[in-house]
């Protein structure tokens, strides 16, 4: 009787343990890339609920300001009298934020983590369209250039402490008095 | 024929242990992911309702209309020890503990029908011109359920199972016209405890109520901003108080829970009154316990005596 090749026998006797090893090997990889993705879903959501909480505080503190009947043209620059005396201070983190006051009696105590968020509001207060001139020294209309209008775009930047996250909210404020 | 017998017992050892290895090391961290991803979710659920609620309150408090009067806004509060074992016993902590802290706004709307707005007539409604009394108008509440309760409404089942608690709304469309005692004014019609319902100063001519059920809510609670000490305030315990002027801003402040009760979140909104212009500042002394004497607006009313059909 002829005796079988050493190889096909082989072939025959299963997976060794190396084979057996490499394909566990490739399934952790398949494991851990799908294990991988899941943080990227919980980070999604993490931005909902800050972009969430954004909205809160950022309509709330649109309430404060028009409530107050500030100009909004100079008293929301850093410094004024209003954001002296009437909003919180400057927490001394970089970029000129200030914290959401949430001591017992102050207008957000009662707000989920309050204490990781952080605000300032920028201002420029609109223009009529002017008059210039064009590459050809024609006059030519240009915009936010002629005189003061009532009328300020008043941005609130929200920004969640030890992140890149930032919500902004514009909205347009008229002196009221 | 060695190689046809399959593996060795120590090559199955060495697979099996490797394999536990790893396992080992991946069931933890998708256990860890999986519990972070429903605790998300339940997060996303609590802070779309309660942004869903306050939205919705913000919208209703921009719509409140007044006289030159301030006819009418109010606030009531009242506060209950729930029973349920999902909430920690009553602490420093204001919101969440196991006291519920219930609050309700009146407010006036315009219709969205009436006969006099819709015929063209010159009876216009009496929030916008006060010189007729046949008005109409919408009296409106915005409360939670377990502070407008009654003996057909038991306020204990609210406090047994806190996702049993919510707010909800009434509008009622209500004509002041002929009363028993001739025509009323609307200072009186409008005045703390004559609210819809009260059938000596509104006909049920044009009085269709209309119900808004609105979502579950542990905790709803409405500050008004005092003006003078620059400072949100409660009111005390079972009381009421009706501003005239309307303060300049409220602070709606809500408790959700998920319906698993695991996850409670609070969060305030502060909504400025259109036309709001008072003070915010109450008459000191006790709680009023009649309606109209003395003046009924900007002083503490005393709910368990000007509302006792409530059973506070």
């Amino acid at each position: 009787m002829r005796k079988l090749p050493t190889l096909r026998r082989r072939a025959r006797a299963g997976l060794t343990m190396v084979e057996v090893l490499i394909a566990m090997f490739v399934f952790l990889i398949g494991i851990v890339g799908v294990m991988a993705a899941m943080p990227v879903g919980i980070d999604s959501a993490a931005l909902v609920i800050f972009q969430d909480a954004s909205i809160h505080l950022s309509a709330s503190k649109f309430a404060e300001l028009r409530r107050d009947q500030i100009d909004p043209a100079t008293d929301l620059l850093d410094g004024s009298a209003y954001m002296t005396a009437r909003q919180e201070p400057l927490n001394g983190n970089t970029g000129n934020y200030r914290d959401f006051a949430h001591a017992a009696g102050d207008a957000y105590e009662n707000f989920g983590d309050i204490e990781r968020y952080e605000w300032k509001v920028d201002t420029t207060q609109l223009k009529t369209i002017g008059v210039g001139t064009d590459d050809l020294g024609r006059p030519a209309p240009v915009e936010n250039a002629g005189t003061a209008l009532p009328v300020t775009r008043v941005t609130l930047d929200l920004h969640l402490k030890g992140s890149k996250r930032h919500f902004r909210y514009t909205q347009y404020m008229l002196k009221l008095n | 024929m060695n190689m046809r017998r399959g593996f060795t017992l120590i090559e199955m050892m060495v697979v099996v242990t490797v394999c536990l290895g790893l396992m080992t090391m991946v069931v933890p961290v998708f256990r860890l992911v999986t519990k972070t991803t429903v605790r998300i979710e339940r997060k996303l659920a609590v802070y779309e309702a309660a942004r869903m609620m306050l939205d919705y309150y913000e919208t209703e408090i921009n719509s409140a209309v007044y006289d030159t009067r301030g006819n009418q806004f109010g606030i009531k509060h009242g506060q209950f020890n729930d029973t349920d074992p999902f909430t920690p016993a009553v602490s420093a902590t204001r919101y969440g503990a196991s006291q519920r802290h219930c609050g309700e706004l009146t407010y006036l709307r315009m219709p969205s029908f009436s006969s006099n707005t819709t015929m063209g007539s010159h009876y216009l409604n009496m929030c916008l011109y006060n010189y007729t009394w046949a008005a109409e108008v919408n009296l409106c509440a915005m409360g939670h359920n377990a502070l407008s309760s009654d003996s057909s409404w038991p306020r204990t089942q609210f406090l047994a199972d806190v996702t049993k608690g919510n707010t909800s709304g009434y509008l009622s469309q209500v004509h002041w016209a002929v009363t028993s005692a001739g025509h009323d004014t609307p200072a009186k019609a409008t005045c703390p405890g004559f609210e819809w319902g009260s059938g000596d100063i509104a006909d049920d001519e044009a009085g269709h109520g209309r119900s808004l059920p609105t979502l579950d809510v542990l905790d709803f609670e409405v500050a008004y901003w005092d003006d003078v000490e620059h400072t949100f305030k409660n009111l005390p315990n079972l009381t009421s108080a009706y501003f005239a002027p309307p303060p300049k801003a409220i602070r709606c402040t809500i408790t959700v829970c998920d319906s698993d009760k695991r996850e409670t979140l609070t969060l305030s909104r502060i909504t400025r009154i259109n036309g709001g212009t008072g003070s915010g500042v109450l008459a000191s002394g006790s709680p009023d316990t009649t309606l109209l004497d003395p003046s009924p607006y900007n002083r503490l009313k005393n709910m368990k005596v000007l509302y006792p059909w409530r059973s506070y």
